[in-house]
């Protein structure tokens, strides 16, 4: 129950996470006032949604019965209202930005918040919520992983600046994350077929574990107040295949 | 004993209604419980790294003390879990408090290993 608390939590922070990086990217300052009318609306989202997914009963996880997580009734009125003044507080900052600049917000700005509701409001009522919804985080993680990975590899001294070498990496580092998941979340569960437990709760207890551990990992990793990391997330993928690319903000890794 | 070990992890993950149906299963009538068997792997678990830190103390860096004292609060957070979390079934405010804890724990969790500043703020008080 602690781990379907969690998860969702921490597609918040990732949704609060992109809209900082598309609006670097767009130019959109993000202050202190954008940043807490964001996280009110995201953050108060994600309580709806805990409650929304609750009333449905028993949540079924990899075939297990998760007891329902009671909550007071009025909490969900109380996080409406806080999501909703959150959103007016952040639509009305933007409107501010695009009257200043004379020029429209980029819509990508507001898709992570508005994909966020659509998952944690009228999604969480959905059957399939724990099938959807991590699918669509771990999309939007790995394309994310992806253009890190790909900035990591094409660092390399000596390395080539093409298309085609960025396809050969793309395909080298998609076939190791299958292998690994295969391996992470078929192999491992079989592993611990001894215990008197049907394999699909081993299965889905290992699974917990893995992404506890992997939202640690994403603290550490995703930090966009460094240098190394943001210079990464700001850059087009063309730059990478482009031959003159040089990044200031890392030293050149030698390959071995 | 693997009755025991799929309880205690049953405990954590589903619930520990579900674990009290392993429970029953044991053989043994004098043994613990899973729950019991949870907070006392738990609380194994917080000795085990307070004991750690004190004998790395001097040694290693102090991000690393940090590291050790967020697992001390992880695992107490869970065991906390595992005995309250479902009390707001008798009293819906404390499923309130549960989450606003839970939310807090989850804050803390995501400074984990963050760099912080070495500085103490009664230092940067005189130094300003």
């Amino acid at each position: 129950m602690l781990f379907l608390l969690w998860s969702p939590y921490h597609y918040s922070g990732q949704t609060i996470g992109l809209t900082m990086v598309y609006a670097r990217r767009a130019g959109f300052s993000i202050g202190r006032r954008e940043r807490m009318a964001l996280s009110a609306f995201v953050f108060s989202a994600f309580v709806c949604g805990v409650i929304r997914f609750q009333r449905g009963g028993l949540t079924d996880f990899y075939g297990m019965s998760i007891p329902t997580f009671p909550l007071p009734d009025w909490m969900d009125a109380a996080a409406q209202a806080v999501m909703w003044t959150g959103a007016l507080v952040f639509a009305a900052l933007a409107v501010v930005w695009c009257l200043g600049q004379r020029r429209l917000i980029p819509p990508i700005v507001l898709l992570p918040a508005l994909t966020h509701f659509i998952w944690f409001v009228p999604g969480a009522s959905l059957k399939s919520f724990w099938v959807v919804i991590p699918f669509f985080h771990s999309l939007q993680y790995l394309l994310i992983a992806l253009v890190m990975q790909l900035k990591v590899r094409i660092d390399v001294v000596g390395g080539e600046h093409s298309w085609r070498r960025l396809g050969a990496e793309a395909r080298r580092w998609g076939s190791r994350n299958t292998l690994g998941g295969m391996l992470l979340f078929i192999g491992l569960p079989a592993a611990f077929s001894w215990l008197p437990l049907p394999l699909m709760t081993t299965a889905g207890i290992l699974a917990a574990a893995v992404n506890i551990h992997h939202f640690f990992v994403d603290g550490v990793i995703w930090k966009l107040r460094d240098t190394a990391t943001s210079s990464a997330l700001m850059m087009n993928i063309a730059d990478l295949a482009g031959p003159a690319f040089v990044d200031p903000a890392r030293p050149r890794a030698v390959e071995a | 004993m693997r009755n025991a070990v799929a309880g205690a992890a049953l405990a954590v993950f589903a619930g520990s209604a579900r674990a009290a149906d392993v429970a029953a299963a044991a053989s043994d009538p004098v043994a613990a419980t899973p729950r019991e068997m949870f907070l006392g792997a738990g609380i194994g678990a917080m000795i085990t790294c307070a004991v750690t830190s004190f004998f790395l103390a001097g040694r290693v860096t102090e991000r690393t003390h940090v590291a050790l004292a967020m697992l001390v609060v992880l695992i107490g957070g869970s065991c906390l879990f595992v005995i309250f979390g479902l009390v707001g079934r008798e009293i819906p405010i404390a499923g309130f408090l549960v989450v606003l804890g839970l939310i807090g724990l989850f804050k803390l969790m995501n400074q984990f290993e963050i760099r912080r500043s070495r500085v103490p703020r009664a230092n940067k008080t005189s130094e300003e």
